[in-house]
């Protein structure tokens, strides 16, 4: 079995770890680039949002290279995502590649099913051995939202310079490297040391005492994968934000999946819906309700602005998106719904994300 | 008693419509629904609603605003599933949400929550209703079941239809659309017009039984989550697979989140299965009657040149 799964964000690392060490093989699909999209706008229907057409180009491209199984979640509805491994498979079939696919739906759809699949997943690998896969990949992931976190904070002092040549970019390209190929669980975490002793390297202005916050909600593909965004969390610091997405992949995991954590997160979660409750009264799909839950909770804890990101057509986050106005008006939030598709440009999303941080900026002078 | 109940001609009300009515007025009640949809209507909505909605919500939008300054309550419900592990579109879930928040000067709304996954059904709905209203237990009950009646009885006569066409000797075209697409004064009833015009009957997925819908619906693996989506893939194969038609004709709006996988799923699966034409057509605001009607007729021709051969 010649497994493949889709980017997104920092998913293929702890991916590949889990699936090779239960002795699958992998094949990581190419990174997501112009092709990866155009192949899977040709092929995927019209009107299916963005998130399916760019997974199904790293399917068609990680086929190209000889895999013959898609990963793939499921889900029980209402939202689109829940179909697209089904109607992915389809199309490769049609495409005339000969390929199973391997889509986990969550127990809500049938526990029966899951189990099977994840006895499918799981490969005969001994109980000691899927404790370590599960580990390493829980750690990867957990290092590299650490990684993230650190450097949403330093970008925006990050100060360029021909002698300051290792910059965020470079720590974040050869970190990601050093934690795809680390195979020891100890040393993953030591990764943790190596990030914060080079952060502590870099030259960089001194941190004002009370920052611009920008924070990041909306459907949680277009918030992690940062091709599809054009890097927005990224941008955003270089124009001197400090970012808080609102979904990292570890923190999602463990508020999702993980037994404890659910329990965890159910107190955090009955916030969030009391605090959307005036604007959303009702379970939308999705991630819809959070997101106007969310960004309720921080404009009380003093961001400058939130930045909404949802795929075009989306159905959940375009609920949210129209009573975003009202949410800002209410609470004097600058908020900048940001829709993508195949068609969004670098540029404008650019000018776009210039105007809105210029003007909570100047929101703050005039405060 | 002088209290009106507006109800706005959109989504829902071409599915359910029956039961509504009945039951308002068996409550006592004055009951004005919004007239056909027309271009008013929709230009009012597409002001109102944000632009990446789809088509029929903008509609909806138009005819509550044309109630808005005409009644005393507005039945705005919230229609999460109406089927147990089944949903409908998340957009509707939001509905009287975002209504409420885009509209200003709305008399009162009347928004019942029907989740059939969570033990709100129909029956809980008009009770809550009722309760809002200061209306007797006894009297709700009563209403609902008269209400829920007469809806049964509609399907019955629906699927008593497709005997009688099936019956027929005539040419036969399954028209796939959700309800309030299809039966739409601008979206849908045109094609309708057109395709009866041309000596075809109409097929539509509400004639067809729930068995046969199921048995339509094993031709996937999983199990489609949208109650109507459901309705409309599964008559779809079922009346391919029997080979009960001559062709399909797909109506969908631009911007609709189901349809848009769903429909591509019909279109690949019927293919699979039988050689009956398909035609797609994809409706939104600035859709023009003549390149729809062109398409059909180019689409009826080929039809007719396969019957013939």
């Amino acid at each position: 079995m010649k497994i493949a799964f889709p980017h997104m964000g920092n998913i293929s690392v702890m991916g590949k770890t889990l699936f090779e060490n239960l002795g699958h093989e992998v094949i990581v699909p190419p990174k997501n680039t112009k092709r990866t999209l155009e192949l899977g706008t040709t092929y995927a229907p019209e009107f299916a949002c963005f998130p399916l057409k760019v997974t199904l180009g790293n399917f068609i491209e990680a086929a190209e290279k000889g895999a013959d199984t898609i990963f793939m979640a499921g889900g029980g509805g209402p939202c689109r995502f829940g179909l697209y491994g089904h109607i992915q498979k389809e199309i490769l079939n049609d495409l005339g590649y000969d390929i199973d696919a391997v889509i986990i739906d969550p127990p809500v759809v049938s526990i029966s099913d899951m189990l099977s699949k994840i006895w499918k997943v799981k490969n005969g690998s001994s109980i000691k051995n899927t404790k370590t896969a599960l580990q390493k990949a829980w750690a990867k992931m957990h290092v590299l939202d650490y990684l993230d976190k650190k450097l949403s904070k330093t970008r925006p002092y990050e100060i360029i310079s021909s002698k300051n040549k290792d910059g965020c970019d470079n720590i974040k390209d050869q970190i990601v490297k050093m934690v795809d190929k680390e195979e020891d669980l100890n040393k993953i975490y030591q990764v943790k040391e190596e990030i914060d002793h080079r952060i502590d390297n870099l030259s960089l202005a001194p941190r004002p005492k009370n920052p611009v916050q920008v924070a990041i909600v909306g459907e949680i593909y277009m918030v992690l994968e940062s091709f599809a965004n054009f890097d927005i969390e990224k941008r955003l610091g270089e124009m001197g934000c400090e970012v808080k997405r609102s979904v990292y992949l570890s923190e999602w995991v463990s508020q999702n999946i993980h037994p404890l954590g659910r329990q965890k997160y159910k107190q955090k979660k009955k916030k969030i819906e009391e605090k959307a409750k005036p604007y959303i009264k009702h379970f939308v799909g999705g991630h819809g309700r959070e997101s106007i839950g969310e960004a309720v909770i921080y404009a009380g804890e003093g961001y400058d602005g939130i930045i909404h990101v949802a795929p075009f057509t989306c159905m959940p986050e375009t609920t949210a998106q129209s009573v975003f106005p009202i949410v800002s008006e209410d609470f004097n939030l600058p908020v900048l719904s940001m829709i993508f598709d195949e068609q969004t440009g670098e540029a404008g999303t650019v000018t776009r994300l210039e105007a809105f941080t210029d003007l909570i900026k100047r929101k703050r002078k005039t405060a | 008693m002088n209290t009106v109940i507006g109800i706005p001609r959109g989504l829902f009300f071409h599915l359910f419509n029956d039961g509504w009515v009945t039951f308002f007025e068996e409550l006592g009640f004055k009951v004005k629904v919004t007239g056909p949809s027309n271009k008013e209507v929709l230009n009012e909505g597409t002001k109102l609603a944000l632009s990446e909605t789809c088509l029929p919500v903008k509609f909806y939008y138009g005819h509550v605003l044309e109630l808005a300054d005409k009644v005393d309550y507005i039945f705005v419900p919230r229609l999460v599933s109406i089927n147990k592990k089944e949903f409908l579109c998340p957009r509707f879930m939001g509905l009287p949400d975002t209504v409420e928040q885009n509209i200003s000067d709305l008399p009162p709304l009347i928004v019942p929550t029907i989740n059939y996954n969570n033990k709100e059904t129909w029956k809980s709905a008009a009770l809550e209703v009722g309760n809002q209203l200061n209306i007797p237990y006894i009297k709700c009950y009563k209403a609902f079941l008269k209400a829920s009646l007469k809806h049964k009885q509609t399907i019955k006569n629906q699927q008593a239809e497709l005997k009688d066409k099936l019956n027929k000797d005539n040419k036969k075209i399954a028209l796939i659309g959700r309800d309030y697409i299809i039966n739409d004064e601008i979206t849908g009833i045109g094609i309708q017009k057109k395709i009866e015009g041309a000596g075809y009957d109409i097929i539509t997925s509400n004639m067809i039984g729930n068995k046969d819908i199921d048995e339509g619906n094993k031709h996937i693996d999983k199990k489609l989550y949208w109650t109507l989506n459901r309705r409309l893939f599964g008559s779809a194969l079922y009346l391919a697979n029997n080979g009960f038609v001559d062709g399909i004709v797909q109506v969908i709006t631009f911007g609709c989140g189901p349809d848009s996988i769903v429909c591509e799923l019909i279109e690949r699966k019927v293919k699979q299965i039988s050689s009956i034409p398909n035609l797609t057509l994809t409706l939104d605001e600035h859709t023009g009657e003549a390149g729809m009607f062109t398409r059909l007729e180019a689409f009826m021709d080929l039809l007719e040149r396969r019957i013939t051969n």
